[in-house]
C-alpha cells in the first residue's frame, strides 16, 4: 500500500488544512462565523490547534529517530525515560508552588527535568571508548526511567488532593495553552528539531543496517547517535514542557506511515510530522467536543484511540509476515 | 609500496580473553587474498580490526600507507568497501534504496544525490547482478539475493578494496560457486582488490591467489594455495583426517576428507 510521493504531500497537507478547519469549528462554545475574528474563544481555539500541530509532529518524528537510533521498533519518544525527567520536574514545580516564571514555570521546570534526564541516561551509557552502546541506552533509559518515577509517585504520595489533580491533568496531557510567547519558543525548537533531522534522514536510513554496517559504508555512528539523540531529546522535552505526556503518538504515527510510505526516512519524517500533526489535533477536537462542555484530556483520546490501533497494526505484521 | 593494505604485530581481545596475538597480513593492489582458519581462530576479529569497527590493543593497520586510525570514517568508506557476515535488517527497504546506503561517503554534508551518484548504484545493482530485483523489499528476497543486494551496496560505494566475511555462508553449492565468480571478474575485469575471510578450504584454494592460514589468533602459514592447503598443514591445523590432491579441473590443491576410523 505504498503511495507515490507527488501525490502523498499534498494529501497530507490537505489532511492537516481539513484538521485545522474541523478543529477551528469543534468545541464546547458555538461561534458565529461572523463573530470569529473578534472572537477570544477563537483565539485561545487557534493557539491549542497550533500547539496540537507541532506537539503532534514534533511527538511523531521524535518517535522515529528513537526508533531508527536504537534499531527498535517499540521505542517511543518516552523509552529513555524524558517523561519521568519531565514529570519529576513538573510535580516538584507544582507541588512547591513555584511562581518565580510566572506561565512559564512549570514549563521550564519540565524541559529541565526532561534534559537533566536525558543527560543522565547518556552519561550512564557512556563507555570509557567514548560511544553509547544502543543497548546500554535502553537499560540506563529504563533504570532511570524507574527511578525517577517512583520518586515521582513519592512527592505524589505526600501531597493534598487538589495538588494530585493538578499533578494528574499534567501528567495526561492537554493542549491548553495560554501564553503566545511560549508557543512560539516550543514551535521553534521542534520545528527546527525536525528541519534538521530531515537534512540528515539519509543517515537514518543507513543506521538501520545495525552500528558495525553503518560505519562500513562511511558513517560516524557515534557521532550519528549523539546528533540524534539530543535532537530527539530536545523536541521531545519542548513538546513535555508544554503539553504534558501525551502517549502513543510517537509510537503508532511513524508504524502507520511506514506502512504507506516505506521505511526510507527521507519520505518518513516528513510524512510522520504532516499525519501526527493532524492527529493530534482531530484528537484534541474530538476530547473537546464528545462530552462538552467536559474537556477530555488529548492524551486519553490518543492512547484510547491508539492502542486498539496499534494491536491491530502488531495483529496484521504478524499475519503479513508469518 | 603496492600494499594496498598492511596489518603488522595485531593483538586484539574482548575483555580479558586475547583472541589476536599479533597477526600479519599484506595485501597487495589487484590481488585476491583469503584468509583461512579453524572456528574460533579469530578470522573475524582479525576482519573486524582491518574494517575499524575493533579496536586493536597493540600493532598497526595501515590503509594505502596511512595508519587506519587516522582515516575519517566518510574517507575510509571511499578505499574500501566491507560485507560483514550477517547484517540484520528487517525494514523492507527495496535493494535499490539498500544500493543507494552504499552512496552516504560519497555525499556532500548537505547535498542530495548527483546523477553520478545514481549511476554508480544502477552499475552495482547490474554488476551484482541483482538490477532485475532492484523494486523489490529486501526482507522478500531469498538468503542469496539478500548478499547479493549488500553486495551491490558495497560496489556502489566504488572501493578499491573490498573485504569480505565469509561470503558463501549459508549458500548452497551453486550460490556459493555464483558469488565467488562474481567476485573473482569483479577482481579480474574492474580490478578490485579483495581480502576475504572463508569457510571452505576448497573455494578458498579455488579462487585465492593467495592464502593465510590462522590458528589460534596468529597466521600460520602464507603463500600460494598449493603452499598453503597441504595435507599437513590442514590436518594440524584443523585435527581433521584430509589428504589433499590436485583438483584434475584445475590443478590447485583440493581437500579430500576421511572418516576416522574407530580405534584411530
Amino acid at each position: 500500500m505504498r503511495v507515490r510521493p507527488f501525490a502523498l504531500y499534498p494529501l497530507l497537507i490537505g489532511v492537516v488544512l481539513l484538521a485545522f478547519l474541523a478543529a477551528l469549528f469543534l468545541g464546547a462554545a458555538r461561534v458565529p462565523i461572523a463573530e470569529m475574528p473578534e472572537s477570544g474563544i477563537i483565539r485561545l481555539r487557534v493557539a491549542r490547534i497550533l500547539l496540537g500541530l507541532v506537539a503532534g509532529a514534533g511527538l511523531s518524528v521524535a518517535g522515529v529517530l528513537f526508533q531508527a537510533l536504537l534499531r527498535n521498533p517499540l521505542a517511543d519518544p518516552y523509552v529513555l525515560g524524558v517523561s519521568s525527567g519531565a514529570g519529576l520536574g513538573a510535580v516538584t514545580a507544582i507541588l512547591a508552588g513555584l511562581g518565580v516564571w510566572g506561565a512559564w514555570t512549570l514549563p521550564a521546570a519540565a524541559f529541565l527535568g526532561a534534559a537533566a534526564s536525558m543527560a543522565l541516561v547518556y552519561g550512564l551509557a557512556r563507555t570509557p571508548g567514548g560511544g553509547a552502546p544502543t543497548h546500554t541506552l535502553l537499560l540506563a533509559g529504563v533504570v532511570v526511567s524507574a527511578v525517577l518515577g517512583s520518586l515521582l509517585m513519592f512527592l505524589v504520595s505526600l501531597s493534598t488532593a487538589e495538588e494530585v489533580h493538578n499533578v494528574l491533568w499534567w501528567l495526561l496531557g492537554n493542549l491548553q495553552i495560554f501564553d503566545v510567547p511560549l508557543l512560539v519558543l516550543v514551535a521553534v525548537v521542534v520545528v527546527a528539531g525536525i528541519l534538521l533531522a530531515a537534512l540528515r534522514a539519509r543517515d537514518l536510513n543507513v543506521m538501520t543496517l545495525g552500528e558495525e554496517p553503518a560505519a562500513h559504508v562511511g558513517l560516524n555512528v557515534e557521532r550519528a547517535k549523539f546528533f540524534f539523540f539530543v535532537l530527539a531529546s530536545l523536541i521531545t522535552g519542548a513538546v513535555v514542557s508544554a503539553c504534558g505526556l501525551i502517549g502513543f503518538v510517537g509510537l503508532i504515527v511513524p508504524h502507520a506511515m511506514r506502512l504507506i510510505v516505506g521505511p526510507d526516512h527521507r519520505r518518513l519524517l516528513p510524512a510522520s510530522a504532516l499525519a501526527g500533526a493532524a492527529f493530534m489535533v482531530l484528537a484534541d477536537a474530538f476530547g473537546r467536543s464528545v462530552i462538552a462542555p467536559r474537556d477530555i484530556p488529548v492524551g486519553v483520546i490518543t492512547a484510547f484511540l491508539g492502542g486498539p490501533f496499534f494491536l491491530y497494526l502488531l495483529k496484521r505484521r504478524r499475519t503479513t509476515h508469518g | 609500496m603496492d600494499d594496498l593494505l598492511r596489518v603488522e604485530g595485531v593483538r586484539a581481545a574482548y575483555g580479558e580473553r586475547a583472541v589476536l596475538h599479533g597477526a600479519d597480513l599484506r595485501v597487495r593492489r589487484g590481488e585476491f587474498v583469503g584468509l583461512i582458519g579453524p572456528n574460533g581462530c579469530g578470522k573475524t576479529t582479525l576482519f573486524r580490526v582491518v574494517t575499524g569497527v575493533k579496536r586493536p590493543l597493540a600493532g598497526r593497520v595501515t590503509l594505502k600507507d596511512r595508519p587506519l586510525g587516522e582515516i575519517p570514517w566518510r574517507e575510509r568508506a571511499c578505499i574500501m568497501a566491507c560485507l560483514a557476515q550477517d547484517i540484520v535488517l528487517d525494514l523492507p527497504f527495496t535493494v535499490r534504496e539498500v544500493a543507494q546506503m552504499g552512496r552516504t561517503a560519497r555525499l556532500g554534508l548537505l547535498a542530495g544525490e548527483t546523477t553520478a551518484d545514481r549511476q554508480a548504484a544502477e552499475q552495482a545493482l547490474a554488476l551484482a547482478d541483482v538490477a532485475g530485483l532492484a523494486d523489490r523489499p529486501i526482507t522478500q528476497i531469498s538468503g542469496g539475493e539478500r548478499r547479493r543486494a549488500f553486495l551491490a551496496m558495497c560496489l556502489a560505494q566504488q572501493p578499491e578494496l573490498l573485504l569480505l566475511d565469509e561470503p558463501t555462508s549459508h549458500l548452497d553449492l551453486g550460490h556459493q560457486l555464483a558469488a565467488l565468480d562474481l567476485i573473482r571478474s569483479l577482481n579480474e575485469r574492474e580490478g578490485l582488490t579483495v581480502l576475504a575471510v572463508l569457510h571452505d578450504l576448497n573455494l578458498a584454494s579455488e579462487y585465492c591467489d593467495r592464502l593465510y592460514l590462522m590458528q589460534e589468533g596468529r597466521i600460520v602459514a602464507e603463500g600460494a594455495p598449493e603452499s598453503v592447503v597441504t595435507s599437513d598443514a590442514i590436518r594440524r591445523t584443523y585435527s581433521a583426517s584430509v589428504l589433499t590432491q590436485p583438483n584434475p579441473i584445475s590443478g590447485r590443491p583440493h581437500v579430500i576428507i576421511g572418516r576416522r576410523k574407530p580405534g584411530d
